[in-house]
């Protein structure tokens, strides 16, 4: 049975502003959800999503048999992840959904959840794939595409963040110290700490060691480290 | 407080907002420090020397380091194998902020809202590399006209 919208009778077709309703398309099982049920738009993406990739899967190409007057002006003659968009408008307008029966609904969301894993899965590795040879922008682009078509799911955001531009900011004052007598001070023992990690300040050494978190710890408890800049000596 | 300025016409518009000495060739055990700067990483009480290289692809913090800015991280991508001058490594990249800090009387510092590559095993110095740090930073280095003298100034762009 293939996703539809709109297929029962006049009285069906109207309910409240903000309920969703599922129901076959013969218009014989009750729905899924009661009347009085008004979802989240979060719920709807989560129950819609997978009928819509079913739609998707089952009538390729194919324009669903939504009748433009409940689309309410959107474009009626669209599959796929348009699809999508179209249920959760409906759901705001207040027009009600027909789709597959109860018994079928089930196995349509696992199915669909298996699509989309796989969809991720294969979305991850093409930007992991696209990283690792240095193709940062193509995989920005990427991104941007599977942001323009609602597939950002939490393992794909990760990496919108960590691969969107950088963001420069100017502060409001000066916080560095004075490197010129930290300089100096390295130029005269550089040969007397060699593979240790050193903490300076003002020209002073506040301590050294071979283990950085050691070193960090020991200043800390001093009350030191505040101001005290780190630098590896090899 | 020395600062770079554009020139239109008449008008001069700033073009940093701060600057700093900076430290060349400085021996890190894994290879010379080229240009090296006082930076600080997400908010460590303390500052750290990093490489400031235009050829690495991206930002490296590993080892201890990595280890005492866990609070400051974001959430880490999936492991990643990168090759770098010192081999390939496996590492996640993070986003991170990354303070360039101004000498006193030198202008004001900027955060770098970042990304860096963690790479536990790295055994190179911190690394502030192009994407995701120094792609969007304005900065110019002045070797200056004797030793000790270089300037790196920084700013944000437009």
């Amino acid at each position: 049975m293939n996703a539809e919208v709109g297929t029962s009778s006049p009285s069906q077709r109207r309910m409240p502003r903000g309920d969703f309703w599922a129901v076959n398309s013969a218009a014989t099982t009750p729905s899924l959800f009661p009347s009085t049920f008004t979802p989240s738009a979060e719920f709807a993406r989560r129950r819609v999503y997978p009928l819509a990739i079913y739609a998707e899967e089952r009538q390729p190409g194919v324009p669903t048999q939504a009748p433009a007057s409940y689309l309410e002006g959107m474009e009626a003659q669209r599959v796929g992840r348009d699809f999508l968009e179209a249920f959760i408008k409906m759901e705001s307008l207040g027009v009600f959904v027909a789709t597959a029966s109860l018994g079928e609904i089930e196995p349509l969301r696992a199915s669909a959840a298996t699509n989309i894993t796989e969809k991720t899965k294969k979305d991850l590795h093409e930007i992991k794939t696209l990283v690792e040879s240095g193709r940062v922008r193509e995989a920005r682009r990427y991104l941007l595409g599977l942001r323009m078509s609602m597939e950002v799911r939490p393992e794909i955001a990760v990496w919108s963040q960590v691969l969107a531009e950088p963001v420069v900011i100017s502060e409001h004052g000066a916080t560095g110290g004075d490197l010129g007598n930290n300089t100096a001070w390295l130029k005269q023992h550089t040969a007397e700490y060699q593979g240790c990690w050193v903490a300076l300040k003002q020209g002073v050494l506040l301590g050294s060691d071979k283990n950085r978190t050691e070193l960090h710890r020991r200043l800390k408890n001093a009350g030191k480290l505040s101001g005290a800049m780190f630098v590896r000596i090899g | 407080m020395a600062q770079l300025f554009f020139q239109t016409g008449r008008d001069f518009v700033a073009w940093s907002s701060g600057a700093a000495r900076y430290i060349t060739g400085h021996n890190s055990g894994s290879g010379k420090l080229v240009v090296a700067v006082n930076c600080r990483l997400g908010n460590l009480e303390a500052t750290d020397i990093a490489l400031c290289d235009t050829g690495a692809e991206w930002s490296v913090i590993g080892g201890d380091t990595a280890g005492l800015l866990e609070e400051y991280f974001g959430p880490p991508t999936g492991s990643l194998s990168m090759l770098t001058r010192h081999g390939t490594y496996e590492g996640k990249l993070r986003n991170l902020d990354v303070h360039l800090l101004a000498d006193p009387d030198m202008g004001t510092d900027v955060r770098v809202a970042s990304t860096v590559l963690v790479i536990q095993e790295w055994p190179g110095p911190t690394v502030l590399g192009y994407r995701g740090f120094l792609e969007r930073l304005r900065f110019a280095l002045d070797p200056g006209v004797a030793p000790d003298q270089e300037i790196i100034y920084f700013g944000t762009v437009g």
